[in-house]
């Protein structure tokens, strides 16, 4: 009957320098948090020690070893969203086994040499199991992001006949190409005369970014709306001049404030204008 | 060959194209319009377009073309009703109907011109 | 261009101008049926109509075939239109915006290629080929 009963005695005796050992080594270089990388390794062992009361062959059908799996999924998917490297994140178990093996003392080396090879198989599986879940994590995220990426133009209704789109973070070509369908999509719905396009949170601005907002303006201007943007900043103004874009033609405003005001007093006249 | 009704109300002729025209309808639409335009002296001419899928450059250069003759006859020119898709289309090839007052709907279109009587006495 | 991998949907013969409306709006369905949005369905049939277009004033007649077929996780939609007139002289120059031999703008072939994903020219006196191909990724 093979089990692992003396490298349970062994952990269990040294339970707490073992974790001490293995938290320093998965953190030495590193400004990893470590009172989490304790807490974290320290149910780890725990699981680890109560799935080998079960021999090798019929671990994976033991309750403690789905318990096991589960901590490992919350562990490596917690590494795949905070931005650990994969080296970093692959090593835990890793470390584990070193660490285990320098508590080993030379005269018990051989009498441990045959659960070592069953304990050896197990944490590689642990090992292979935390990576697969640590990248399916991470592809989550891109495919997640990727989404985001595409739905994040949010429009907002202000008034009757204004709608106001913010823009945010960076315009490249493929978002251009949503920002302009989805606006365009919008003021035909909402049968919006005034558009305000809100530069303030654009991160940067430059001659794509610009060609790209007179593309909208252009386009927004076909199907009859007019569309003024605001919170150009100081940055974006200077590129604008250097670049020789020519924004003459549109109506810009310092402030959304500014803007909101303007639009709707526009709208205050048309408004009396037709009565 | 296909016709394009075009009507008269309030002194404003209104024409909605709504099915895809061949370049030869296209044309003769144009012709009629000019010759019932200069008849009625309209004050404005108002296309609609709200249920065309397809503008390719072809039927962009006979609206501008449009433009130029109808406020050439002295009456103004509205379109209304492009379709985001169509109007985004147009921007990517280039063709900017920037000379063309254009509208969200029809309604829209024919109030600013009933609306704005002294601009066009 | 090789065929065995397309899946030819339509052959639309190009004689009058009546034949590029038919051309664009079964190039529309198409793309339609195939999942694309609006936007590129607009697209696709605005291509196919500047292209189409190019065939009578040039060659007089020609042949517009309709295509789609799946590669590499994307679906394409792909129109190849073929005319036996004079040929494209220069492809590249004609690439160009505000080149033209006709009476056009001189914004058919550039203005068609920023529609679509790809647009191929290959033109020879006696036989020019335009394929236009819209794609997009297949999930699941």
């Amino acid at each position: 009957m093979k089990n692992f009963e003396k490298i349970k005695a062994l952990v269990h005796k040294n339970k707490e320098n073992i974790i001490n050992h293995w938290v320093t080594a998965v953190t030495s270089n590193s400004s990893i948090d470590k009172t989490r990388e304790f807490d974290d390794c320290s149910t780890i062992l725990e699981l680890v020690l109560q799935s080998i009361e079960h021999d090798y062959n019929n671990i994976s059908a033991s309750q403690s070893y789905s318990l096991l799996e589960k901590e490992l999924h919350s562990f490596a998917s917690f590494r795949a969203l905070n931005n650990f490297t994969p080296t970093q994140t692959a090593n835990y178990l890793l470390e584990f086994k070193r660490t285990i093996y320098t508590f080993v003392s030379d005269s018990a080396r051989e009498a441990l040499a045959e659960e070592f090879i069953d304990f050896n198989n197990l944490i590689d599986d642990l090992a292979v199991l935390t990576f697969q879940i640590y990248t399916d994590a991470r592809e989550e995220t891109i495919v997640s992001q990727a989404y985001a990426l595409e739905h994040d133009t949010p429009i907002v209704k202000i008034s009757q006949s204004l709608l106001l789109m913010p823009l945010m973070g960076i315009i490249d070509t493929a978002r251009a190409q949503k920002i302009i369908e989805s606006l365009l999509d919008a003021v035909v719905e909402n049968q919006a005369e005034i558009a305000i396009l809100d530069m303030t949170a654009v991160a940067t601005f430059d001659t794509h970014v610009a060609n790209n907002i007179l593309k909208t303006i252009s386009a927004a201007k076909m199907v009859g709306t007019k569309v003024i943007l605001s919170g150009i900043s100081p940055n974006a103004a200077m590129t604008i001049v250097k670049l020789g874009v020519d924004l003459s033609q549109v109506e810009t405003f310092n402030t959304l404030e500014n803007a909101i005001s303007h639009a709707n007093e526009r709208d205050g006249l048309s408004l009396r204008e037709a009565s | 060959m296909k016709k394009i009704p075009i009507l008269y109300l309030n002194s404003i002729l209104i024409a909605s194209i709504q099915t895809e025209l061949t370049d030869e309808e296209v044309l003769s639409f144009q012709s009629e319009l000019l010759k019932k335009n200069n008849k009625l002296m309209a004050k404005g001419v108002i296309i609609d377009v709200s249920t065309l899928d397809v503008i390719d450059s072809y039927m962009a250069k006979v609206l501008g073309d449009l433009t130029t003759m109808v406020k050439l006859q002295g009456s103004a020119f509205l379109l209304c009703g492009v379709k985001p898709a169509v109007s985004s289309t147009l921007v990517d090839m280039g063709m900017m109907l920037t000379k063309i007052d254009t509208f969200l709907s029809l309604e829209k279109a024919f109030n600013f011109l009933t609306s704005n009587d002294r601009k066009f006495q | 261009m090789d065929k065995n991998y397309l899946n030819q949907v339509d052959d639309i013969p190009i004689k009058c101008t009546q034949d590029i409306v038919i051309s664009r709006q079964k190039g529309r369905e198409l793309a339609r049926k195939s999942g694309f949005s609006v936007s590129e369905q607009t697209r696709f049939a605005t291509a196919i109509s500047e292209i189409t277009r190019n065939v009578l004033t040039y060659a007089t007649e020609g042949d517009c075939y309709l295509f789609e077929k799946t590669l590499d996780g994307y679906h394409m939609v792909i129109a190849q239109i073929v005319d036996h007139g004079p040929g494209i002289d220069n492809p590249k120059l004609a690439m160009n915006d505000g080149y033209s031999t006709g009476n056009g703008l001189g914004l058919g072939l550039p203005g068609a290629k920023r529609l679509v994903h790809e647009l191929n020219i290959n033109s020879m006196p006696g036989k020019t080929l335009v394929e236009i191909i819209i794609k997009g990724r297949v999930y699941r």
